[in-house]
């Protein structure tokens, strides 16, 4: 099922800020793994992910570096910030009291 | 393998930023197609296809020049125009009144001369004289800020706006709301309080604006 890209738009700085939670990633590897945790029904594009990283760059919650990957060449890789980090805590318990809310409403509209 | 980085920066066109960040981008989408397109040729795709596939990431180029341009600047020109207007327009307002309080407050008396049948004409002049440095705070305040010419202005000059403001409306509520006092009598009582407590303030707050809407010596030689 396709998700509405205004839903897909709010949830994903969340999925971003998340991911770079564990490890610094550049944007492929965002997009990919992305793609994979959610079994496709995430799926970032350069169109999608790329505006969004840099406005997170931009409010100072991600921090990017460009490195030399293994096959020598050179990739932008995004790392959290303690911003970010701080960021993250009240973000994800709004989506969780979002999710929470609307999976109530779902029981009672199913009931 | 298909040089992306050429092909990125003719179909998004310019994107108005510094040179070096213009470059980055560019080379980080480019590099996020690269890797897209061997995605694709590792799956098997032919060569052609792969190009066909990878530019899908994206559809519209326009609209993603749109939405990185709108990254770049709309939430940093936010914090730049609370910076450089809103924060020096708050602090010459909060001088200005303050200098009022206080000038109440150790009990120094207005000019006042009684036009007739109209509202009284209070001239605060101690007040006027001390403006142009609340002006001043502003201005600078602004320009260290990186404010524009026009937001030094503003911020100079923003206590008398929003009293000019406050009085129009108090104007427009009396036309409306009170309709025992006639016109002749409200109109020229909105002048006078206009004039006193916007127009001419907002002069003397423009006299401390003036000197800072040049650049500082250094910075105009840049």
């Amino acid at each position: 099922m396709a998700i509405d890209s205004q839903i897909k738009r709010g949830s994903a700085e969340l999925a971003i800020l998340l991911l770079l939670g564990d490890q610094p990633l550049h944007g492929y590897e965002i997009a990919k793994r992305i793609e994979r945790k959610t079994q496709g029904v995430l799926r970032f594009t350069v169109a999608s992910l790329y505006p969004l990283l840099y406005r997170l760059e931009k409010r100072g919650w991600v921090k990017a570096k460009w490195e030399t990957i293994p096959n020598g060449r050179r990739r932008r890789y995004y790392r959290l910030t303690p911003t970010g980090k701080k960021a993250l805590v009240p973000l994800r318990e709004q989506w969780r009291m979002f999710f929470r809310a609307l999976s109530r409403l779902a029981e009672v509209a199913s009931a | 393998m298909p040089d992306w980085t050429p092909l990125v920066k003719e179909r998004l066109g310019t994107l108005g930023l510094a040179s070096g960040r213009e470059e980055e981008i560019l080379a980080e989408l480019a590099a996020h197609l690269d890797d897209v397109y061997e995605e694709w040729i590792g799956r098997g795709v032919s060569a052609e296809e792969a190009v066909r596939l990878t530019l899908k990431e994206v559809p519209d180029w326009a609209g993603l020049r749109r939405e990185i341009h709108h990254a770049e600047h709309a939430e940093g020109d936010m914090n730049q125009r609370t910076k450089s207007l809103w924060l020096p327009g708050l602090l010459t307002s909060l001088l200005g009144m303050g200098l009022l309080f206080v000038m109440q407050w150790i009990g120094l008396v207005p000019y006042s001369i009684k036009p007739g049948r109209y509202v009284p004409i209070v001239i605060y002049w101690q007040w006027y004289i001390l403006l142009p440095v609340a002006g001043a705070v502003g201005a600078y305040c602004s320009r260290a800020a990186g404010g524009n010419i026009r937001g030094r202005i503003v911020a100079g000059l923003f206590p008398a706006t929003v009293l000019g403001a406050a009085m129009g409306l108090a104007f427009l509520v009396a036309l409306f709301v009170d309709r025992q006092v006639p016109l002749s009598l409200k109109f020229p009582a909105f002048v006078i309080y206009l004039l006193g407590w916007s127009v001419v303030p907002g002069l003397a707050l423009l006299l401390g604006v003036l000197p800072f809407l040049q650049q500082p010596k250094a910075r105009a030689r840049a």
